[in-house]
């Protein structure tokens, strides 16, 4: 899978880069709308992920230029401002998602593998993980081929966990994931762990293998050795 | 006071003194000028008499009449002969009544060869005279008052007329509101000129003002942008940072610990940055208005938070009226209700149940809670929290009062029997 990352800001590279390379995609790098709009004409991507604010000019630019390509990359803005008008701009402009910093690296695995999923199989895939499989179109969950009734917010846990296998993921970015605005609460006291106990106690009922771990108490561990 | 009243004041202060001396001065001016006519007159018979007394062969009964009195003298030498006039008083057998008289007496020689001499007295009554004065002070008077009453009418109207523009310019003041993003077609400097040159330059200040207000203003917005932008990007990266610092193997507690608290601190940062972003965009108006669905709304977010009330183990109750509709920002309505809603859970004692109310024109939240730590006007202040959440931004409540005060709703707080009350007024 290809990747174009458009982000100015060097720091915020050297952390975005290698992880996204972990995860299995090839990363090219671009540091300004003249620079990936070169990048993007040269190459087909999968997916571009593009910071709105860049030093010559708006993200959205770019977004309007692949539009314009009719690129079949999937495109996910990531910007500073949390602004609604320019989110509804973006998503007009045939963005796919719209991520506010600051965000969790997890978080944006998740939302790009959505997106490709969406982009590559019109989402007729069935997502699979060990014993388990799911299908994203009606949010069913199989184990065994026996179906599991989950809540909304377990099946989002499930569906985070097995997005980022076998990396640690911190509370807090579990939390922002499936509780977005509202998880100043979700953050607090032990919220998290109920749902997660929940949603664990009924994949085990059904006789899946616990992939789930616990790291040092401060977040999970999703993986199936 | 408008202008045209101090005006008229200031005028009627000035006006009225100088009219009641104005007539007092020409009263004693007429009547002094009548007198001095009336003895230079008076001066002249007597000169006539005394031709006619110094030729021989006069007879007194000539010259005597109704204002006339000779009579002859027979003691010794004149003893003055200056005439001496005095202003007295005769009875008028014509009239009947006492009148005004103005009256010279004097001494003169009689013919030589005659012995003697005659006491002459003139009279002169001053009655017409006295209404002529009178008459002509009341006309003076009166054409005195009509004009200034004319004036006064005229200076009125010009006035209303001169100062058009100035109350055009107080209506545009009044209506003036800084946009960031003004209409198209609408100017910044948007107040009118004028062909009167004190009203120009009234005009060319406020405009002058406007702009700096507004460049101001969008400096202050930039600022508030950028201030987004610098501020997520180094906060994202040590996000990232500390998260990849966590997944290394091995780690000690006391090293997971201290990621653990960096990263609480993070947290805490970035809810601090979010929260202060937010009351510095409604402080400056940056978001549009469309009819909300409150009902729907706030039914969302009880169904949101219902998790969350559980796991504080509280009950949670919602009496709802359908159809409550109301013009605001979407996002900001959201934020006004969801911080209530945590506020309760967040504050609640265990084993309570937080009552909440939508009627047409108010919502209610009751929570059962100890009393506040700190007094209740402090309760929407920014940055005044319960010292036993540290954890907590101490913005909730002060997004709350900030969006209630740019729509004009009522924000009311009370405390009786344990029990908490927030009411939030819908009055559009």
């Amino acid at each position: 899978m290809k990747l174009l990352l458009i982000e100015d800001d060097p720091l915020l590279r050297k952390t975005m880069q290698p992880y996204l390379e972990a995860e299995g995609y090839t990363v090219t790098i671009a540091a300004t709308v003249r620079q990936a709009l070169t990048t993007a004409y040269d190459h087909e991507y999968d997916c571009v992920v593009v910071d709105i604010s860049l030093p010559d000019g708006s993200g959205l630019d770019v977004v309007r230029q692949l539009k314009k390509e009719q690129s079949g990359a999937g495109i996910i803005i990531v910007s500073a401002k949390d602004s609604l008008p320019d989110k509804l701009t973006g998503l007009e402009l045939g963005a796919d998602d719209y991520l506010t910093k600051p965000f969790h690296l997890p978080e944006l695995n998740a939302r790009i593998k959505s997106v490709l999923r969406r982009r590559l199989f019109a989402g007729q895939t069935l997502i699979q993980f060990g014993a388990i499989s799911i299908d994203p179109l009606t949010h069913q969950v199989l184990v065994e081929k026996q179906p599991v009734i989950l809540t909304e917010k377990e099946y989002q846990l499930l569906l985070f966990f097995i997005a980022n296998p076998n990396r640690l993921l911190t509370k807090a970015a579990i939390a922002e994931y499936v509780w977005g605005d509202h998880m100043d609460l979700a953050n607090s006291h032990d919220f998290l762990y109920t749902h997660i106990k929940n949603l664990r106690k009924k994949l085990l009922e059904r006789g899946c293998p616990d992939y789930l771990k616990t790291r040092y108490g401060v977040g999970y561990l999703f993986s199936e050795t | 006071m408008k202008l045209l009243h101090k005006w008229l004041i200031y005028l009627l202060l000035v006006a009225i003194p100088v009219a009641v001396g104005g007539v007092w001065v020409l009263q004693r001016l007429i009547r002094d000028n009548i007198r001095s006519e009336v003895d230079e007159q008076l001066r002249s018979d007597l000169l006539l008499i005394q031709q006619q007394a110094g030729k021989p062969g006069f007879d007194l009964r000539s010259l005597s009449n109704l204002r006339t009195e000779i009579t002859p003298k027979t003691d010794a030498q004149p003893t003055a002969d200056k005439p001496i006039f005095s202003d007295t008083v005769a009875f008028d057998p014509r009239e009947r009544e006492i009148v005004p008289l103005r009256r010279l007496a004097v001494t003169i020689p009689t013919a030589p060869g005659q012995t003697g001499h005659y006491r002459v007295t003139l009279s002169q009554p001053m009655g017409e005279f006295n209404e002529i004065i009178q008459l002509l002070s009341v006309s003076v008077t009166v054409t005195f008052v009509v004009l200034l009453g004319l004036l006064l009418l005229l200076n009125g109207w010009l006035l209303r007329r001169l100062w058009q523009p100035f109350y055009h310019l107080t209506d545009q003041l009044r209506a003036y509101r800084l946009d960031p993003k003004p209409a198209i077609g609408q100017p910044i400097a948007p107040f009118a000129d004028s062909d009167v040159t004190e009203f120009r330059q009234l005009s060319n200040a406020l405009n002058e003002m406007s702009r700096n207000l507004h460049s101001q203003f969008m400096a202050q917005r930039q600022f508030t942008d950028n201030a987004a932008h610098e501020m997520q990007t180094p906060l994202t990266i040590t996000g990232h940072e500390l998260d990849r610092l966590l997944g290394t193997e091995p780690l000690s507690p006391e090293q997971i610990e201290t990621i653990e608290r960096a990263q609480a601190g993070i947290g805490r940062l970035v809810r601090l940055n979010k929260s202060l972003l937010l009351l510095t965009r409604i402080d400056s108006h940056q978001f549009t208005d469309e009819p909300v669905d409150l009902s729907a709304l706030i039914g969302r977010l009880v169904t949101v938070y219902a998790d969350f009330a559980e796991h504080h183990n509280l009950g949670w109750a919602f009496n709802q009226t359908p159809g409550v509709m109301m013009t605001m920002n979407p996002f900001l309505a959201e934020v006004l209700f969801s911080n209530l809603l945590q506020n309760a859970i967040r504050h609640s004692t265990p084993q309570t149940t937080v009552q909440m109310t939508l009627a047409p024109d108010a919502f209610e939240i009751q929570n059962t809670a100890p009393p506040l730590p700190f007094a209740a006007y402090q309760l929407f202040e920014r940055f005044v929290k319960n010292p036993a959440q540290p954890e907590s931004t101490g913005l909730g409540l002060s997004l709350v009062q900030q969006i209630a005060q740019l729509y004009g709703l009522e924000i009311g707080y009370d405390y009786a029997d344990g029990r908490h009350t927030f009411r939030v007024v819908f009055v559009q």
